[in-house]
């Protein structure tokens, strides 16, 4: 089938790649717009191509999966337009704003499918800006794609699958780990595991690989709080205080990675217009990755932190719907696969829900421990202090307006990694649920552009 | 101040090397590292920050949080994090630094 319809998806991780193929099997070419240097997104990511690691090296259990995904989209890579290297910096009027390493240029669009994919979710913690930290991901990056350990040795703090995936992945690659910090206790995870008995192999995967660090002599502790970081007068990180709530313990460490599972990035979702789920930090789409916004579509994890896997079947999903949108003829495979697809998206959701039990963020109590000294906003140093007194003195209910009397999230992130603390703080000090305050409104650029960015 | 390398090679270490300049200080790389990997084993920072004067040394390396952003001897500006290293780059992470 030839449609005239210009279709373009965004972001080439497990969702992007997967949309393409789908899209490509029913004969269409879409353009594949990736901000990445090769395609894979983060959790498939490619080394640079002088690297000469193993796929088993590189991604472990998951290394069947990346494999066959990256042999999958680079068969068809020359039958679409896969432009790497490439960021879409604005959205406006059906037309992307894109930069790439030759400077700027647009592309106009019929048919959207959006997978923005995600980035860590870190709450602020004192020191965290010394520079050593990192969030988790970040230390996950270095290791697959440079085989670098980003200190000797390197700790990991936070909650949520990924804490232990990271340490774990560490320990196997040679790295000195000094110690994992999960903030959420040993209750929370037993809790849990009803829900986590749906996927029941990555649960015990994840029960493997905390195993496997305490076998290896990993300091583990679960509960772990008033984390605080140290540094020399060099900036650098020299180590993490810890209580278990007895006793404080300063461990040493040369950096430490930081993270509480992952939140969506929803810049562009915002931009095209796409409104968010009540309550909720995400876009709004049906179960097929439809928004209500005509010839938008959304999947993976930029909809709703579900994983890699859901993140494949969503692209999946959403390529089927949109095919089915212009008429197209899809095969009785695809739409099979569509259906199976779907109920697959349930048990992972459900699955998702014990992950968010088995490891909660911090909650308003962590904010009245924390120092007020504490650095919320790292890009522009605004304490924790600064924000509160805002929330009181002004009465701000809403993190846009703590933007604007604070700078809090103003800055180069643009409120990337200290939006989910802003809100946290703003309901802790108004009474509210978090999920009554509004999120950072998206401004184009949504990263900053280079001075020499210039039409072609 | 002083500065030091932070992060430590794994593994991969045969790779071709490339020579390279970062504040004026001779590098060795390799091939296939990312400028920001060339910081963290040498000097270690990637300049200061506007406001609090500490340095920066990453922090998502994904491109998101911005915060490696250095300077090429040209003037251009780019992500430390997202770019390959090049023999004969010169590198600097303060713009002050160059005398602009």
């Amino acid at each position: 089938m030839v449609s005239g319809d210009q279709i373009v998806i965004i972001g080439a991780g497990p969702a992007g790649m997967e949309a393409a193929m789908t899209l490509v099997k029913s004969g269409l070419r879409p353009i594949v717009i990736d901000a990445g240097a090769r395609s894979g997104g983060q959790i498939y990511r490619r080394p640079p191509e002088a690297h000469t690691r193993c796929y088993k090296e590189i991604y472990g259990a998951d290394a069947a999966k990346a494999r066959h995904l990256h042999d999958a989209f680079d068969e068809v890579c020359d039958t679409i337009d896969y432009r790497p290297n490439t960021r879409v910096w604005a959205v406006h009027n059906a037309t992307l704003f894109l930069e790439d390493p030759d400077g700027h240029q647009t592309q106009t669009y019929d048919k959207l499918i959006l997978c923005s994919g995600a980035t860590d979710l870190v709450f602020p913690i004192p020191g965290w800006e010394t520079p050593g930290c990192y969030s988790l991901g970040g230390a996950q990056i270095s290791l697959k794609s440079q085989a670098l350990a980003l200190g000797d040795p390197i700790g990991f703090a936070g909650a949520g699958p990924l804490l232990w995936l990271v340490a774990w992945q560490h320990l196997k690659a040679g790295a000195e780990v000094a110690g994992v910090w999960c903030t959420a206790s040993l209750k929370n995870l037993a809790f849990a595991l009803p829900w986590l008995a749906l996927r029941p192999r990555l649960a015990l995967r994840g029960v493997r690989q905390i195993f496997a660090l305490w076998r290896a002599g990993v300091p583990i502790q679960f509960g772990a709080r008033s984390l605080l970081v140290t540094a020399d007068g060099d900036d650098h990180v020299t180590g993490l205080q810890w209580s278990n709530g007895r006793k404080t313990t300063d461990t040493p460490l040369q950096a430490l990675a930081l993270g509480w599972h992952l939140r969506s990035e929803t810049q562009l979702s915002q931009l095209l217009n796409v409104p968010g789920r009540p309550g909720q930090s995400r876009p709004m789409t049906d179960e097929k990755g439809r928004s209500p916004v005509h010839g938008i579509y959304l999947a993976g994890d930029g909809v709703e932190i579900l994983g890699a896997d859901a993140a494949a079947t969503g692209g999946r999903i959403a390529a089927s719907a949109l095919l089915a949108d212009m008429g197209c003829k899809q095969t009785g495979m695809t739409a099979l696969r569509s259906v199976l697809d779907r109920l697959n998206h349930a048990r992972m959701r459900v699955f998702a829900k014990g992950l968010a039990r088995a490891f909660p963020p911090p909650d308003s109590d962590h904010y009245r421990a924390v120092p007020e000294t504490t650095v919320v906003c790292r890009c522009e140093n605004v304490s924790l202090a600064t924000v509160r007194a805002a929330a009181d003195n002004w009465r701000c209910q809403d993190i846009n307006r703590i933007k604007a009397l604070t700078r809090a999230g103003m800055g180069r992130c643009q409120g990337r990694y200290c939006g989910a603390a802003l809100t946290a703080i703003v309901a802790a000090e108004t009474g509210r649920a978090t999920s009554e305050i509004p999120d950072h409104r998206a401004q184009a650029p949504v990263y900053p552009l280079s001075i020499t960015a210039k039409d072609h | 101040m002083p500065s030091r390398p932070r992060a430590k090679r794994l593994s991969e270490t045969e790779r071709e090397g490339v020579s390279l300049h970062i504040d004026g200080i001779a590098v060795r790389a390799l091939a296939g590292d990312t400028v920001l990997t060339a910081i963290l084993l040498s000097t270690g920072q990637t300049g200061a920050d506007p406001f609090n004067h500490t340095k920066q040394a990453g922090f998502c390396l994904m491109g998101a949080c911005q915060s490696c952003w250095v300077w090429t001897a040209e003037g251009q500006r780019l992500r430390a994090c997202d770019t390959l290293v090049q023999d004969g780059a010169q590198i600097f992470t303060d713009g002050a630094g160059m005398g602009w």
